[in-house]
């Protein structure tokens, strides 16, 4: 009987809460459903239903059925939610003893989620999605994008082998679907960023990530991180 | 004593005011450092030591061993967490804690970066209409969400009180014809315009826009409205300046020497 349900598809913030759920249901048996929302298609994140979950209308969103179907959204607050109650043994999210660790994971948690996010999402739109090539706007984007590439790789060369913490935790699921989509989306390789480039194997090889990409079908991992090959348009 | 490093951008004023609010139920004691970016001292290695995102704000906490905290939001969270022992602005209940936790994700990911933008491409000289209407109309839906919200019996953003969620969505708010070039206003949006009312009835929050020389309350949240910074009303602060002298080396081990001046603010 699933605790949560997960209203998500395979993009990068989707994804993480289908990590962490990966993480507690290896170590504890948790039992989550997850359903697929069609959000480039049928838009179905914009029906009234969906709104109810997340007045905001995007994915993802997360029901707690053993919490009276409380409704999460907002992809780190579902992090942060499912570290509060489904994670006792603190696998993933630093005790309440260990205050300092806590707020290291929130702290690089808002930075995911009001700089590398946000900032690597415009970029991703001006480069390959905008009506016009607008060379001000891909410029502004993408430095930005190497600036906070370059603020993580000097973070990491304190001798961090994870983000927050001094492990593995929230902090780095949070991350590791935009830093691994550094090509297809900005265009940039990681040559000048080696420790980004090895926390981001490291955290590939987590198998609750790998599961992650494999139930939606996205290849990024297996393409190392590469934008695939264009496909070529089928002949007749 | 906490110190915070700070501008009085939307961002800068979160702390501010929820520090204000802790200094008038508790008489916690903080200094404000005013960063210049004029100067961008927000890169200099001394601040990136406190932040590594070389921005404002940041606080280090002297009471507990100078722990640095860098991104509003997690200040604010920082904050409620080991100084507000009554719980005035940070519920106790576990689902409230979390729809706290939602609306600052919400501005930390939404409103804020997309507004951000908005101010960015209205402020350029050579226009880019594309990028202006993208920001201006995501701007547009995301006050449309928070009207919803507040349309369905709320005055406030979560947990059914006043909130470090108000706290953290206000200043941006505030900005909003600011950011649009008046392109979106509170015509539109009225349940939203009452909240912003109802959030600058708190002296915190008066407080903190009296501090930064900041007219939009007064101005009833309308264009224009000074936002550089102005040197901050004396009466109510105690000014220290301190000099210090900095050597640095260059690359070729050459040596210089360097005095800089600088000025925190303590409340009183």
């Amino acid at each position: 009987m699933a605790s949560v349900t997960l209203y998500t598809t395979g993009t990068f913030n989707g994804l993480k809460a289908v990590y962490a759920l990966n993480e507690l249901k290896a170590h504890y048996g948790f039992e989550f459903a997850i359903k697929n929302v069609d959000i480039f298609s049928k838009k179905e994140q914009q029906e009234e239903w969906f709104q109810k979950i997340n007045p905001n209308g995007k994915i993802p969103a997360l029901v707690d059925h053993k919490h009276g179907d409380f409704a999460i959204f907002e992809s780190a607050a579902i992090l942060l939610w499912l570290a509060e109650h489904y994670d006792p043994e603190n696998i993933l999210f630093p005790s309440a003893a260990e205050s300092k660790e806590r707020s290291e994971v929130t702290q690089w948690l808002f930075w995911q989620m009001s700089g590398l996010g946000p900032i690597q999402g415009q970029a991703n739109l001006f480069i390959n999605f905008a009506p016009e090539k607008i060379p001000f706007a891909i410029n502004r984007y993408t430095d930005e994008v190497l600036r906070l590439y370059g603020v993580l790789e000097k973070h990491l060369s304190d001798g961090r082998q994870f983000v927050a913490a001094g492990r593995y935790t929230i902090a780095d699921l949070n991350l590791f679907g935009h830093i691994g989509a550094h090509n297809l989306q900005v265009g940039i390789t990681l040559e000048k960023f080696p420790l980004v480039d090895a926390w981001l194997h490291r955290i590939a090889q987590k198998q609750a990530v790998l599961d992650a990409f494999e139930q939606f079908g996205n290849k990024l991992i297996q393409n190392d991180f590469r934008k695939p090959a264009p496909v070529p348009a089928p002949s007749a | 004593m906490i110190t915070l490093y700070v501008v009085g951008t939307p961002n800068g004023q979160k702390p501010t005011i929820a520090l204000n609010e802790l200094k008038a139920h508790y008489g916690l004691e903080f200094e404000i450092y005013p960063i210049s970016f004029a100067k961008n001292e927000q890169k200099e290695e001394w601040f990136l030591k406190i932040n590594p995102n070389g921005r404002i704000p940041a606080i280090i906490d002297h009471n507990r061993n100078d722990f640095a905290v860098f991104e509003s939001a997690a200040i604010l969270l920082y904050l409620t967490e080991h100084y507000d022992p009554d719980h005035i602005i940070f519920p106790t209940d576990s689902n409230e804690r979390s729809e706290v936790i939602q609306w600052l994700m919400w501005q930390m990911g939404g409103l804020g970066p997309m507004q951000g933008q908005a101010g960015h491409f209205n402020g350029l000289k050579d226009q880019i209409p594309y990028a202006i209407n993208r920001y201006n109309e995501e701007t547009r839906r995301l006050y449309s969400v928070l009207e919803r919200h507040l349309s369905e019996g709320r005055e406030w953003l979560a947990a059914g009180r006043y909130t470090i969620a108000d706290i953290n969505s206000f200043g941006w708010a505030a900005a909003h014809e600011l950011s649009t070039a008046g392109k979106v206003t509170m015509d539109e949006f009225p349940n939203v315009k009452a909240w912003l009312v109802r959030v600058a009835e708190r002296k915190a929050v008066r407080e903190t826009f009296e501090f930064f020389g900041n007219k939009l309350i007064e101005n009833d949240f309308h264009r224009p409205a000074p936002v550089a910074p102005a040197a901050p009303a004396e009466a109510k602060w105690i000014k220290t300046t301190t000099t210090k002298t900095v050597t640095t080396t260059d690359k070729d081990g050459k040596k210089s020497v360097v005095e800089s001046v600088s000025t925190t603010y303590k409340a009183v």
